[in-house]
Parts: structure tokens; C-alpha cells; sequence
């Protein structure tokens, strides 16, 4: 009886593994994993609202206009310190990515006027795009604390969301990035 | 001589008119424009954030409701005054700590889903009297945080009450640096 217990616990705890090793989902709907220290898929989610905005020239800034892109989007504010560290970090994903098949946003909330957060923007060396963004969308988008990030597949879903201060934003991120990509070697 | 005499009525026209601002179309009092004149002076500092109430507490002021809202009217009207209120909005700065204890008790029990309590309940959790609790409950809702409703706390949360204090969420942090006043910081 034990042994059948025993045996039993095995297969049920083997097709777990199985399951979490192996994504029977054809490529493109998720990302298929070499290793266990990687995720065997993403949980991809419609996102809550578009996040609009409107660019540091004035012009309207349309989220949709990335569709086909991975984009890091970042909630942040001039006056979250956390979120001034992370500038090189997120410079630093921008240069390494960046280009036709991602994009970091920098979307400013409770910033005050567009002048402000250009003047800050150039002050404090980000080479990402920024846009004024949308306060009330922080509410939709459930952040609750600053810096908080949200890793967009190129269908416009939400893959992923970091919150807060984190030392390895860089590798982190950048890891998450590369499998979205399919970059994962 | 007259051109002269007529520029120098039109300044001081100009600067009476920009120094008492109107709030909704009537003059700020003397005392509100005391209170902005000291939050806008006590906001210069770095990382301060200091309430209304606050503000007229370390300025030996009575802490009256009435006079609370006129200033917060003010900085509604004029949020170009100060950074703070184009970050975080007037209403941020409206409460005192014990109201903002009360919007956070009820801001978590709608997130929870959890059905309102009766003032007894209310007052007991937040270690109040029960005409405390109701007379600041008066408050919020006049100040458009609660609306008076047909339940058994006679109060509820108003619509567009998560917007309603900004990105700070009623939080607050009174500190006292030592030999100053305390001040507010964000």
C-alpha cells in the first residue's frame, strides 16, 4: 500500500517536471526553455489600457504605434530616487537591445508639466524615449510602489512586472528580454 | 509724471491681485493665506511635504475644518504654486494622520471586499471615540473623499475615491529633525 503511495507521488511529481520542462505550446505563443533555472513560459496577459501618452515635443505618444516590439515599460517619477538609479541600468538595456525589436519607455507619472520632465530627463542622462504619461492608468496598471516595470510581449501583452529597487535590474531584465526575443543561446 | 503715477497703481493692482488669489471667485482670508504662505515657504525644503493640518499646528493655529478646506480650494485652483501639488495633488495634503489612519482602514476593507462597519466597530478599531470618528467622517466627506450613505457607518467611499489622494495613498511620515519643527516628508 505504501509502495503504491509511493509510487504514485513519483509519476504525479515526474509529470509536474515534465510539464514545467517542457512548453508543448508551438513557438511563438511561448518561450521554450534549455534550462530549469530558466521559466518554462511566460504568463502573458492583456494589459489593462493602452498607455498613451504624449512625447516630451508635445506630439501624442500611441503605445499601439509598438505593436511588433518587446517594450520595457517603466512607471516612474521625478521624485523617486529609486527610479533615478535605475537610469543607467535601463540606458543600459536600451543600447544593448534597442532598436527594431525593443524599446524602454520611460513613462512619467505625477511629474508635472512636459518642460519639467524633459529638463529632468536630459539632466539625468536617459537615452530612452520619455513620455508624459497618464496618472490615472497607474490605477488600471495596479502600481502601487515606483519604480514599477512591465515587460510587454511584441503582441502588446504583459509578461512580466518588477517592482521597486532592484540591484540586478540589468540581468534580470535582460535575461527576460533575450527569451521574449528568442535571443536564448 | 501722470504716466508714472498711472504704471504704479496697475503694479500694485497687479501684485495685490497676484498675492491674494481668488478661491472660487472669493478672496483667500488673511489666516488661509497665512497657512499657504508657510507650506509654500516649509516645500522649498528638500523631500518636505507638509499637510495643511500640520502646518497650522506648528503655527500655533486652531486645526478648523472650515479653514482646512478653503486653503486646500486654493492650492486645487492654483497648482502651478508648488511642485508638491503638481506631483501629488492638494487632497494629498488635506488630511491629518488620524483621518488619513481612517481612509486606509476603509480603503482596505473595500479591497478585501469586506462589508463596512458599524461606527462602533470603526471607532473601536481605530481607537477613537464615536463622535470623533463621525465628526471626521463629516470632513472627508465634505472634502469629497466619502459620501454620506444609507449603511450602518452612515458614510461610504466616494466614486474615484483611489484617485482621490494621488500616488502617496494617504501615507504619511512626520518627522522631527533635532532643535526644528517637525515637518512632513514624501
Amino acid at each position: 500500500m505504501r509502495a503504491t503511495r509511493l509510487l504514485v507521488f513519483l509519476a504525479v511529481a515526474g509529470a509536474a517536471y515534465a510539464a514545467a520542462v517542457f512548453d508543448p505550446r508551438p513557438s511563438g505563443e511561448g518561450v521554450a526553455t534549455s534550462s530549469l533555472s530558466l521559466p518554462a513560459a511566460f504568463d502573458r496577459e492583456p494589459l489593462p489600457a493602452g498607455y498613451d501618452g504624449v512625447e516630451l515635443d508635445g506630439m501624442p505618444f500611441v503605445a499601439a504605434e509598438l505593436h511588433g516590439k518587446v517594450v520595457l515599460l517603466d512607471f516612474w517619477a521625478v521624485w523617486c530616487a529609486p527610479c533615478i538609479t535605475a537610469v543607467p541600468k535601463l540606458n543600459g538595456l536600451q543600447a544593448e537591445f534597442g532598436g527594431d525589436e525593443f524599446e524602454v519607455i520611460g513613462y512619467a507619472v505625477y511629474s508635472g508639466p512636459g518642460e519639467d520632465v524633459a529638463s529632468f530627463a536630459q539632466q539625468h542622462g536617459i537615452e530612452y524615449r520619455v513620455v508624459v504619461g497618464n496618472n490615472d492608468l497607474t490605477f488600471d496598471y495596479g502600481v502601487i510602489g515606483y519604480p514599477s516595470y512591465f515587460l510587454i510581449d511584441q503582441e502588446g501583452r504583459k509578461v512580466r512586472k518588477y517592482v521597486g529597487a532592484l540591484p540586478d535590474l540589468q540581468e534580470r531584465i535582460g535575461a527576460d528580454v533575450r527569451l521574449l526575443l528568442g535571443n536564448v543561446p | 509724471m501722470r504716466r508714472m503715477i498711472t504704471r504704479a497703481v496697475v503694479l500694485l493692482v497687479s501684485v495685490s491681485l497676484w498675492a491674494i488669489p481668488a478661491v472660487h471667485g472669493q478672496e483667500l482670508s488673511a489666516e488661509a493665506g497665512r497657512v499657504v504662505d508657510y507650506l509654500l515657504q516649509d516645500w522649498q525644503r528638500q523631500f518636505s511635504s507638509t499637510t495643511i493640518p500640520h502646518a497650522m499646528q506648528f503655527m500655533g493655529m486652531d486645526v478648523e475644518d472650515d479653514l482646512r478646506l478653503e486653503v486646500v480650494a486654493h492650492l486645487r485652483d492654483n497648482d502651478g504654486l508648488a511642485r508638491n501639488l503638481q506631483w501629488w495633488g492638494a487632497n494629498n495634503y488635506l488630511f491629518s494622520n488620524l483621518e488619513k489612519r481612517l481612509a486606509k482602514y476603509l480603503v482596505l476593507l473595500q479591497k478585501r471586499a469586506e462589508k463596512l462597519p458599524t461606527a462602533t466597530e470603526a471607532a473601536q478599531a481605530l481607537e477613537i471615540s464615536e463622535a470623533e470618528l463621525r465628526a471626521r467622517m463629516a470632513f472627508m466627506a465634505q472634502s469629497g473623499f466619502l459620501e454620506t450613505a444609507a449603511n450602518d457607518l452612515g458614510f461610504a467611499l466616494a466614486p474615484g475615491f483611489q484617485r482621490w489622494a494621488g500616488p502617496l495613498q494617504h501615507n504619511f511620515h512626520t518627522v522631527r529633525i533635532d532643535g526644528n519643527a517637525p515637518l512632513d516628508v514624501w
